[in-house]
């Protein structure tokens, strides 16, 4: 029996080590609790607001709750107990945010929900979010505008998130907004729930297009769905580059850097950009602010904007996508 | 004489301090056959293991040939021409016997690089192998499609191979039907033309005896006597195994039947299986039912537990009519099974004495509503069993019963029944993997219940259990009852050819 | 002397037998003199909450692993369940909730677990469908008609069913109370009745519990209907403490925490072996692990690579442990 006393130390020790780096100081300190770091977007925003904190001098505990909202109110209900000065969260989804707003509000500590609004709830909070249905709108507006150049007929489909995400659902309020005064010359055959995942996206797809083989226009709500998009149009012969015979009219959202290189390798028609410098910028801002007393406005609009063939030297300078593309290369 | 081909010389072996063998010296000359007898744990095992390279002893040596032999891993003892058949069966049962003969050295074509197996000659050399046991199965069949003797066979063909100079049985006929295990002895005798030196272990004495040249006891690690077996008799080795006098094997009964039938069954056909059988047990009875295997013995046994399905006939208990039975109906009406599987159908091996004790009686200590158990006096009533039947154990909450031997765990089995309430016992090949003291102490215990009043239906492919036992004896043949033999009338040689199935001798 | 002794033999053969409470005291140990913060009231809750949470599903998930089988389902069940409650709520409640509506709310969320258990029991035990292909293909198409009834939308409950889980009785969360309630009730089932018995006998050998005349099918139907029961109850806590029905309540990674627990904590993956003491301690080692981890407020990829190979270690401590006291 004595022989495995040891093992519990070494497992220990390994902690011990881990953590013997980071001593508590008079810094302030913003816990991060992001619900997910599964795509580059996620792991951009994470990085800018690392960035703009180490900028302030500001300490950031991260925590990341890995697609599970539970864990998630454990994390912010742990940075609480840590003392935290603030908190920014990227929610997985608009409700389950709710106790974790009160919890913070109880604690009497600012949070700042990133990227996915809250719903109507009594807590105090400022949320920082791109202007899905916008961006969303203005991108297959563009796309239209090409479709209705070449004078052909077209078949749509796009590609919806988690309907339980207030973004996915304005993301496809505005490609449907968009689409509509265009009614004769495009129609929509194809709609595929996600729910922002890969597997799913693909087994739809396919299927999508053995029913609808001439689909030629297709909206993605997320970036991070084209590779089993890619995958699936190059199985069915149909990814072609702008000009090509037999071009599918081709649309995104984030600004991640796969969108970047399909855009210059003239894949890719328009991709609408969440500027994540700004919102990162914007959040940690707000939570300072917040710390410090000050009154701020309940909602920070990041405005995005679309980047397409014909604006993409002018506006990849603040592509996030681009950013990360080029720093790699 | 010949010479000796293998000698022990002075063999010691302890484990955690407790010394197994002591001093252990003894030889078996080339083309004699040596019974090495002893109880469950006298340590035959032990000496067995040492010969094939898996254990090493702490003092003393072996010799081969007159050469010292000390094998560090059981293949160099395959090497130098020695062979163990166990008792326990190490086949795979989801390869062919050809594949389960050759499975360590495949006959391979191809060059030393890349080579494949030989099927052609596989199947070849495994026929001839089967041929010499006279096993008479496809070598492409299943291991798990054999009948246990069949496989017991195949394990010793396996043995068989290669350049053999010494044999080591142990328990070979646990498993085998009277013919088979006639058919066994007749290769050991073959084996012992060729020169082959033979030990033979055996509970079964008898066996011992017609079978072997010299004769070797150990008793708690010693050897307590060895030489020719017509210096011995049954009853000699049973005292110097035990170490105490037995009045005799089989304990005297002091009530006979009594005139009620307590299970009736009326023309009993499942096509196949068994054909119209029919036959009355009375209370207090002891009744035999003899057969090879595969005479529907067994599966007769399955049927009235409700473990298999029949199409025709009636079977009473107490009187009663039981429609489409169950184990559960069974066990409801006071009947008991004791299978001839004890690990997967009799225990649970690595639960407790305890929860295997307590299983089938588990209900009557239950409150009616919910079920809460009244926990010490069932752990009361467990230690009351245990103790009845002198399970050899330390602890009965916490040793699991795989660690017992298997008297121990047999009388575990019985005394999950016991405790059950049972008063209809089927009782399948009881005392098989049983060793002499707990088998004498089971039969006691059985002719005790007898007496008692408890009825009970015992299979065996021992008839001296059978003719030492039961108070009348079925001789089942191919799914029929052949005979009906009462006690005074017990005639060995009739039965036996009534289970063989020939035409009966006028 | 003679008592104390006796105390002592009781500890030690307790700390024997779970190996476990080294590991969780070694771990409290060093993460303490670093973090003290983590021993501060707020932060007790959390872990005990977490620690309530976990023990729900893992006790369920005991009473198959016992009898050999294994339930995949959970997350599901508590998906369907909890979209079931909060859409009988949206319904027919107004904001706060009344009692009666809540209540109504709540046995249908069990009755869901009760169901789907029902149906995997009578598959398993009647139909002798393998355990592991039953319920993971209850995992898909029960999740699927979590999604499919509500169309991936999250719906919110009244503030009253909240309190099932913010409620608090003599200052301690309601949950806390229920959960060590649930914990006595197994314990005392397994180990005190009947069917307790029969669970681990059919664990141990199902032809031999058969052959004993065990009721094996209606044994197995209530292991499978215990363990949706307490997906339901888990259910029930997690739509009341996210103030959310959602048919994506949990990831299916709760499988291996829950599983992960029982085992470590001296249930057999072959059935036979679990007490109600011993997956208590499992849960509370992988509940204090996720929560020193997240205390140290180490980066996303180490904690996911520390949490597995912890895990991982526990468990190759807990098969030495075991060969060595078989060897004994």
């Amino acid at each position: 029996m004595l022989r495995n006393w040891h093992l519990p130390f070494v497992v220990v020790l390994g902690f011990g080590l881990l953590s013997g780096c980071s001593e508590p100081s008079e810094q302030l300190r913003i816990g991060v609790a992001f619900e997910t770091l599964q795509t580059e977007y996620w792991v951009a925003s994470v990085e800018a607001i690392e960035a703009e904190l180490r900028r302030r001098n500001i300490e950031m505990i991260e925590a990341v709750a890995d697609n599970d909202a539970n864990r998630q109110l454990d994390q912010i209900h742990i940075l609480i107990a840590r003392g935290v000065d603030g908190i920014i969260v990227s929610p997985k989804d608009s409700m389950t945010v709710i106790p974790m707003i009160k919890a913070a509000n109880r604690a009497n500590i600012p949070i700042v929900i990133y990227n996915r609004p809250p719903a109507d709830n009594d807590g105090q909070s400022v949320t920082v979010v791109a202007d899905n249905y916008e961006i969303a709108k203005a991108t297959v507006e563009y796309m239209a505008e090409r479709a209705v150049e070449t004078g052909r007929k077209y078949k749509a489909m796009i590609l919806i998130g988690d309907l339980g995400d207030i973004n996915a659902i304005a993301r496809r309020d505005g490609f449907d907004d968009a689409i509509r005064p265009f009614s004769d010359i495009i129609e929509v055959v194809a709609r595929v729930p996600t729910e922002w995942s890969q597997d799913k996206a693909l087994s739809g797809v396919t299927s999508a297009l053995q029913v609808n083989p001439d689909i030629n226009f297709v909206f993605a709500s997320t970036d991070f769905l084209f590779p089993p998009l890619i995958s699936a149009l190059r199985t069915a012969g149909k990814y072609k580059k702008i000009g090509e015979e037999g071009h599918v009219l081709l649309g995104g959202f984030d600004g991640d850097p796969l969108a970047y290189s399909m855009l210059v390798e003239r894949y890719l028609d328009a991709d609408g950009v969440q500027d994540v410098y700004f919102d990162c910028a914007a959040s940690v801002d707000a939570v300072v602010r917040m710390h410090q007393n000050q009154i701020v406005e309940s909602i920070i609009r990041d405005p995005g904007f679309v980047i397409h063939q014909g604006n993409l030297e002018e506006k990849a300078g603040q592509m996030w996508g681009a950013q990360i593309a080029r720093s790699n290369d | 004489m010949t010479r000796p081909v293998l000698e022990f010389e002075h063999i010691d072996k302890s484990f955690f301090g407790a010394k197994v063998l002591k001093d252990v010296s003894f030889a078996v000359r080339s083309g004699a056959i040596v019974g090495l007898v002893g109880e469950n744990g006298a340590g035959k095992s032990t000496l067995m293991n040492i010969l094939s390279g898996i254990l090493t002893a702490d003092a003393g040596w072996i010799k081969v040939n007159g050469i010292p032999f000390a094998p560090q891993r059981p293949d160099e003892s395959a090497l130098a021409g020695i062979a163990l058949v166990h008792q326990e069966l190490n086949l795979f049962p989801n390869l062919s016997a050809a594949e389960n003969l050759f499975v360590a050295d495949f006959p391979r074509q191809g060059s030393k690089w890349l080579s494949w197996i030989d099927r052609a000659s596989l199947r070849t050399r495994a026929s001839e192998l089967l041929e010499q046991v006279n096993l008479d199965v496809d070598p492409g069949t299943l291991v798990e499609e054999l009948s246990p003797g069949q496989k017991q066979l195949l394990e010793i063909a396996k043995a068989l191979k290669g350049d053999l100079k010494i044999v080591a049985f142990d328990e070979p006929t646990t498993s085998l039907t009277q013919p088979e295990t006639q058919q066994l002895f007749s290769i050991i005798r073959r084996l012992k033309e060729r020169g082959v030196g033979v030990i033979y272990i055996s509970h079964n004495l008898g066996d011992v005896m017609r079978l072997c040249d010299q004769v070797v006891v150990l008793r708690d690690g010693e050897i307590q006597a060895a030489g020719d077996k017509d210096s011995f008799t049954i009853p000699d080795v049973i005292q110097l195994m035990v170490g105490r006098e037995l009045e005799t094997l089989f304990p005297r009964r002091r009530n006979t039947p009594q005139d009620v039938p307590v299970l009736q069954v009326r023309h009993l056909s499942q096509p196949g299986i068994v054909h119209e059988v029919s036959f009355t047990l009375r209370r207090g009875e002891m009744l035999g039912i003899s057969g090879l295997m595969g005479s529907g013995r067994t599966e007769l046994a399955r049927i009235l537990f409700g473990l298999d399905s029949y199409e025709r006939g009636e079977i009473l208990v107490e009187g009663e009519t039981v429609s489409a039975p169950s184990p559960r109906k069974c066990v409801d009406r006071g009947m008991a099974f004791l299978t001839e599987d004890r690990s997967l159908e009799g225990l649970m091996p690595s639960a407790s004495i305890e929860e295997n004790v307590a299983l089938v009686g588990l209900e009557e200590f239950g409150s009616r509503f919910l079920g809460v158990l009244k926990r010490e006096t069932l752990k009361d009533r467990v230690g009351e069993v245990v103790r009845e039947l002198s399970v050899d154990c330390r602890r009965i909450d916490r040793q699991s019963v795989k660690t017992l031997s298997g008297g121990n765990q047999q009388k575990v089995v019985l005394g999950k029944w016991l405790l059950g309430g049972s008063r209809i016992l089927l009782l399948d090949e009881p005392t098989r993997g049983v060793d002499v003291g707990a088998r004498y102490e089971i039969y006691q215990k059985l002719v005790e219940l007898a007496d008692e009043g408890v009825s009970m239906i015992v299979i065996s492919s021992d008839l001296e259990e059978l003719v030492g036992l039961c108070d009348r004896i079925l001789v089942m043949s191919r799914g029929e009852i052949r005979a009906s033999v009462d006690r005074q009338d017990f005639d060995r040689k009739e039965m036996l050819q009534a289970a063989i199935g020939e035409e009966r001798l006028t | 002397m003679g008592p104390v002794r006796g105390n002592i033999g009781h500890i030690q053969l307790f700390l024997r037998d779970y190996p476990v409470v080294w590991l969780s005291l070694g771990l409290g140990l060093l993460v303490v003199p670093v973090r003290p913060e983590i021993l501060s009231p707020l932060n007790l809750e959390t872990l005990a909450l977490a620690i309530a949470l976990l023990l729900v599903l893992s006790l369920g998930q005991s009473f198959v692993l016992i009898t050999a089988g294994i339930d995949l389902s959970l997350p599901a069940i508590m998906s369907l369940a909890s979209v079931v409650g909060a859409s009988y709520l949206a319904g027919n409640s107004d904001l706060t909730g009344t009692p009666l509506s809540i209540l109504t709310a709540i046995v249908a969320m069990l009755l869901v677990g009760l169901a789907i258990g029902f149906l995997h029991g009578f598959s398993v035990a009647y139909l002798r469908m393998p355990a592991f292909l039953v319920t993971l293909a209850s995992l898909m198409w029960v999740g699927g008609i979590a999604v499919w009834y509500t169309e991936s939308v999250r719906i919110p409950v009244p503030e009253g069913f909240i309190q099932v889980w913010y409620g608090r009785l003599l200052g301690i969360p309601v949950p806390l109370w229920t959960v060590a309630i649930l914990a006595v009730l197994a314990h005392f089932i397994l180990s005190n009745t009947v069917m307790g018995r029969r669970l681990y006998a059919v664990g141990h050998g199902l032809q031999t519990a058969l052959v004993s005349g065990v009721p094996i099918g209606r044994t197995i139907v209530f292991a499978y209907m215990t363990s949706g029961l307490c997906a339901s109850i888990a259910a029930v806590f997690y739509t009341a403490r996210l103030h959310t029905g959602s048919p994506e309540l949990v990831e299916n990674e709760v499988l291996l925490d829950c599983i992960g627990a029982a085992v470590i904590g001296g249930t057999s993956l072959f059935g036979g072996k679990g007490k109600v003491i011993g997956i208590l301690m499992g849960v509370v080692f992988i509940a204090l692990v996720g929560n020193c981890l997240n205390m140290l407020g180490l980066r996303y990829w180490h904690v996911i690579m520390i949490k597995g190979g912890v895990i991982l270690l526990a468990a190759v401590l807990d098969a030495f442990q075991r060969r060595w006291s078989g060897a004994e």
